[in-house]
């Protein structure tokens, strides 16, 4: 709290408090009377102050509260005012973190969602402290978990500002908070001359690592507010942090569960874990997880939590629901146990479109895929594409994947042959591109060079995993006009010459030269690159996994083989899925638990398991400091002094004292 | 009244009077009331022998008689400020008081005194008996006020009572009506008005303002004046005061009936707000001044 005029105040004080207490020490004017004699009177009062030792207090009560009531009206005078976090007329970006860490409960029984939904709801309260609209005011609410929400745009409607802030629901998703950020961007920009946009952060700091550029914030000053008890560590979170299941490649029967616990703790935690298959426990193991490591791994990081590795074997040839929990009471439940659908056993089936290309026949047989299944164009367009894609796990399972066309396939090649219609499933171009709305190739301009290199490729991309393309020459290999939404993973010297475009949950994945006009067939990489991308395009890269399970925030594909009207999951939240074709996209999971249809889907798609399984979400340890984007700069809020009189509040407190003197006063002189 | 001429003012002693009158002393005399027998001796008044008795005992015998005498009845008012007090007025029911007990002890022939007193005796009028001095006795009686602090010297109620005993030997009944608003020592003070020739009776009237302030309106941040001497008392009175006030007063009363019990004086006390006929013909007949 600081003060406006505080030498007023002061003067005000030097001059009243004195000629207050002079006025006690002063006599009273007194009312003259007469009576016939004083002398009981002095002694009545002579006794009076005999026998009650405090009476000097008691007679000065009156002094007391009046002193208090001099001392509030002077500290009105002074006119206060109130350390906050936003003033009145500033233009407010409300930005709420409602991942699943948020659900953390601290030591007073409040989840941090709910403390961020108080301290938003503090900061919109100054805003209004000055009384009325002001130019250029206003606030907006964005909640963030694994997307962003906006829930309120920019309005100087405080109430619907206040509205938003409350209904702010609680997930279980990753944080990412680069997207609240770039939704506050265009805000910021439209921001100009001296005001500013005050972005407000309401965050435990837990953020998911993202790789994404840093994120400038031009007119926008960020003011992070640590939600939640920073010294949480005692309280602790026991996490289960990973969930798979494998089969063995020889016999599919034989599962391998694998879990992994994560103790936030700085005390070992020894708990008992529950394996179950279905609805029967398998087995339950006693585990004990050690305290979080003492040592952190990098200055300004955390130590990282102590961590324990579980194996569940069992025989199980069909599919399950298998769920792993703990029953150790911590602050976050989202994470104490963790589910997943038991897949049978599984092999890539792989279709290759081409009029004959040994390299990459070669390349598929030594990526080991055995259900490789060649059409002309001719052939291919021939063909029913609903008939083409692969319905679900069981019919591999029952057939064995001999290899006849009629069961589908995961993925398709193309060789330098475009489809008329775009595929449902998942494709690799060699060549050529798809008929994709603004997806094209232009060839190399005549007066450039016949031979280029490949400049730039995106390492971090898991198709590009171990691909080295620094050496490979490319005969004028053109350039992608790719689209907004598509993804650049290599450039020449012209521009693309790989993307990937993804449209209706179907992913493209296009090279847009010919591989028989550049070296890369003779490269190492070619083969790495085959290896990477017709795993992940057709098996979303899970060869071996035998385990289904979604993470929250993400979006289930669901393929249907009939035709329904609409989809929806219910269980820990209802979720609909929106119909792309013969594919569902199903609304990001808010909640982890286990989602259910009664629509006619495949079995596979029957039952969605919904998992946290996300160690930055379970730590329950608060970050002091919030990086923005990749910024290294560290964000802190701090209080800052704005001009939010108070002095009101203080005048009311004197017109309370006031009303209580009276009563003082009445109450010794009411007889 | 015919009530009051019914009353006589009551002696707890019995007293010698200076003349005969209508009162049984201790003094043997001519009255029709019998008393004792004794033997005749020589000069003997020959009326008052029992010839009966002669003739039964053969034996000359007196009989004697009670002596009926008048009484000395001395009634002292105080007119100290302090009386001008009260609603109804103290000074104003002391009077009518007095004028009642001087009323019925004139009409039994009693000797009468009046005396006023203040910071000492002012004012008397002494040797009143029979019917014909009473207007003199109201007249006496209205012409009295109370006196302002400034008309009054430095004295005390123990000097007042001094002068009254060495102007007033006479046995007899004293009746003091005073508010004893005194701050020396009343039991000094009384000393003077004890003796076996006298009986005192001492009326302590209070207004109803003095007993519960209350009621007076004093309430609040005050500057109170006594009436007497003009002492200042600067006093905010609160209800704890007021309490305390109501027990120092009524430890004062008893203070007063304490000390005049020890002197063998009787004490009243009585509030103005009594209607002043229960007061003569119920409260002064209750407790033996009256008869």
């Amino acid at each position: 709290m600081g003060f406006i005029s505080p030498l007023v105040a002061a003067i005000a004080a030097g001059i009243t408090i004195p000629a207050l207490v002079s006025l006690y020490f002063l006599k009273l004017k007194r009312k003259r009377m007469v009576i016939p004699s004083t002398l009981l009177w002095q002694r009545a009062v002579q006794d009076l102050q005999v026998n009650a030792p405090f009476q000097k207090i008691k007679n000065n009560l009156l002094l007391w509260v009046q002193l208090l009531l001099l001392l509030l009206l002077l500290v009105a005078m002074a006119r206060p005012t109130q350390n906050a976090f936003a003033s009145p007329g500033e233009r407010v970006v409300i930005v709420i973190d409602h991942s699943a860490s948020m659900n953390t409960t601290d030591a007073d029984g409040e989840s941090r969602l709910e403390a961020a939904k108080e301290r938003a709801l503090e900061v919109v309260a100054n805003l209004d402290a000055g009384g009325g609209d002001q130019a250029g005011a206003g606030a907006m609410v964005i909640a963030y978990a694994h997307r962003t929400v906006v829930l309120q745009d920019f309005t100087t409607d405080l109430a619907r500002v206040r509205s938003a802030i409350r209904g702010v629901e609680a997930t279980d998703q990753k944080t990412h908070l680069d997207s609240a950020i770039a939704a506050v961007e265009p805000h910021a920009r439209q921001t100009g001359g001296d005001d500013k946009l005050y972005v407000h952060v309401f965050s435990d700091g837990r953020v998911s690592k993202s790789t994404d550029e840093p994120l400038a914030l031009a007119n926008a000053e960020v003011r992070y507010h640590s939600i939640g008890d920073s010294g949480a560590t005692s309280g602790s979170n026991l996490a289960i942090a990973a969930l798979s299941a494998r089969r063995d490649l020889e016999k599919p029967q034989l599962v391998q569960v694998y879990a992994r616990l994560a103790n936030y703790s700085d005390q070992a935690v020894t708990t008992n874990v529950r394996f179950m298959a279905d609805d029967r426990v398998l087995s339950t193991q006693r585990v004990t997880v050690p305290a979080v490591s003492k040592v952190a791994l990098a200055p300004g990081v955390l130590p990282p939590p102590g961590e324990t590795g579980l194996t569940f074997d069992m025989t199980w040839l069909g599919d399950a629901l298998i769920t792993i929990s703990h029953d150790h009471q911590d602050l976050l439940r989202a994470d104490n146990s963790a589910r997943m659908l038991l897949t049978p056993s599984r092999e890539l089936r792989v279709l290759m479109v081409t009029t004959g290309n040994g390299y990459l026949e070669l390349a598929c047989q030594s990526a080991g895929i055995e259900n490789l299944v060649q059409m002309t164009p001719d052939q291919f367009e021939k063909q029913d594409p609903k008939r083409l894609r692969r319905g679900g796990w069981d019919d591999a399972a029952i057939a064995g994947a001999s290899g006849a066309a009629g069961e589908g396939f995961d993925v398709i090649v193309f060789d330098r042959y475009a489809p008329k219609d775009v595929p449902l499933i998942n494709s690799l171009y060699f060549g050529v591109v798809p008929p994709l709305e603004g997806l094209s190739r232009k060839d190399t301009r005549p007066d450039s060079p016949a031979n280029e290199l490949i400049t730039q490729w995106d390492r971090s991309s898991e198709l590009l995993r171990n691909v080295e393309l620094s050496d490979i020459p490319l005969r004028r290999p053109g350039r992608l006009v790719v689209p907004v939404d598509g993804t650049v993973m290599a450039i020449g010297r012209e521009g693309p010459v790989m993307a990937e475009v993804t449209r209706d949950t179907v992913r493209h994945v296009v090279v847009g030269f010919d591989l028989y006009e550049s070296l890369w067939p003779h490269r190492i990489s070619f083969p790495v690159f085959i290896k990477n991308v017709l795993p992940t395009l057709g098996l979303d890269g899970n060869t071996q996994e035998a385990g289904i399970g979604y993470h929250t925030g993400e979006n289930a594909v669901v393929l249907v083989d009939t035709e329904i009207d609409a989809l929806k999951y219910t269980g820990p939240a209802t979720i609909a899925g929106r119909a792309l074709g013969t594919t569902f996209a199903v609304d990001a999971f808010p909640r982890v638990g286990l989602y259910e249809t009664k629509a006619d889907v495949p079995t596979r798609y029957k039952q969605l398991a919904v998992n946290l399984l996300d160690t930055a979400e379970s730590d329950p340890r608060v970050a002091e400091v919030l990086e923005i984007g990749t910024s290294s700069q560290a964000q802190q809020a701090q209080a800052v002094e704005v001009r939010k009189e108070i002095w009101p509040w203080f005048v009311w407190g004197a017109l309370a004292v006031l009303l209580m003197e009276w009563m003082v006063y009445a109450r010794r002189m009411h007889i | 009244m015919r009530q009051l001429d019914k009353l006589d003012v009551m002696s707890r002693k019995m007293l010698r009077g200076s003349q005969q009158g209508e009162r049984r002393t201790k003094k043997k005399g001519q009255s029709v009331e019998f008393a004792d027998y004794r033997s005749y001796v020589v000069g003997d008044d020959l009326r008052f022998i029992d010839w009966n008795l002669y003739m039964r005992l053969d034996k000359l015998f007196i009989r004697l008689f009670m002596e009926e005498e008048d009484l000395s009845v001395s009634i002292v008012l105080d007119v100290t400020g302090s009386m001008d007090y009260g609603e109804p007025n103290k000074l104003e029911y002391a009077k009518k008081l007095c004028a009642a007990l001087g009323y019925i002890s004139l009409t039994h022939h009693n000797r009468t005194s009046l005396y006023t007193m203040a910071d000492g005796l002012l004012e008397s009028s002494q040797g009143m008996r029979g019917r014909r001095p009473i207007p003199q006795m109201l007249e006496f009686l209205n012409r009295q006020q109370a006196l302002s602090p400034d008309a009054q010297r430095p004295g005390d109620m123990t000097s007042t009572f001094k002068s009254l005993a060495v102007q007033n030997q006479l046995p007899g009944v004293t009746i003091v009506v005073s508010d004893f608003w005194d701050k020396g020592d009343v039991s000094d003070a009384f000393r003077f008005l004890a003796g076996d020739k006298k009986d005192t009776y001492l009326i302590h009237l209070l207004s109803p303002q003095e007993v519960d302030p209350v009621k007076g309106k004093v309430v609040g941040d005050l500057r109170l004046t006594d009436l007497e001497d003009g002492d200042i008392a600067e006093v905010s009175v609160s209800p704890a005061l007021v309490k305390k006030y109501k027990a120092t007063l009524q430890a004062y009363c008893n203070h007063i009936k304490d000390q005049a019990h020890r002197r063998g004086l009787a004490y009243m006390i009585s509030e103005t707000d009594v209607p002043f006929e229960v007061m003569v013909l119920q409260y002064l007949r209750q407790r033996g001044l009256l008869a």
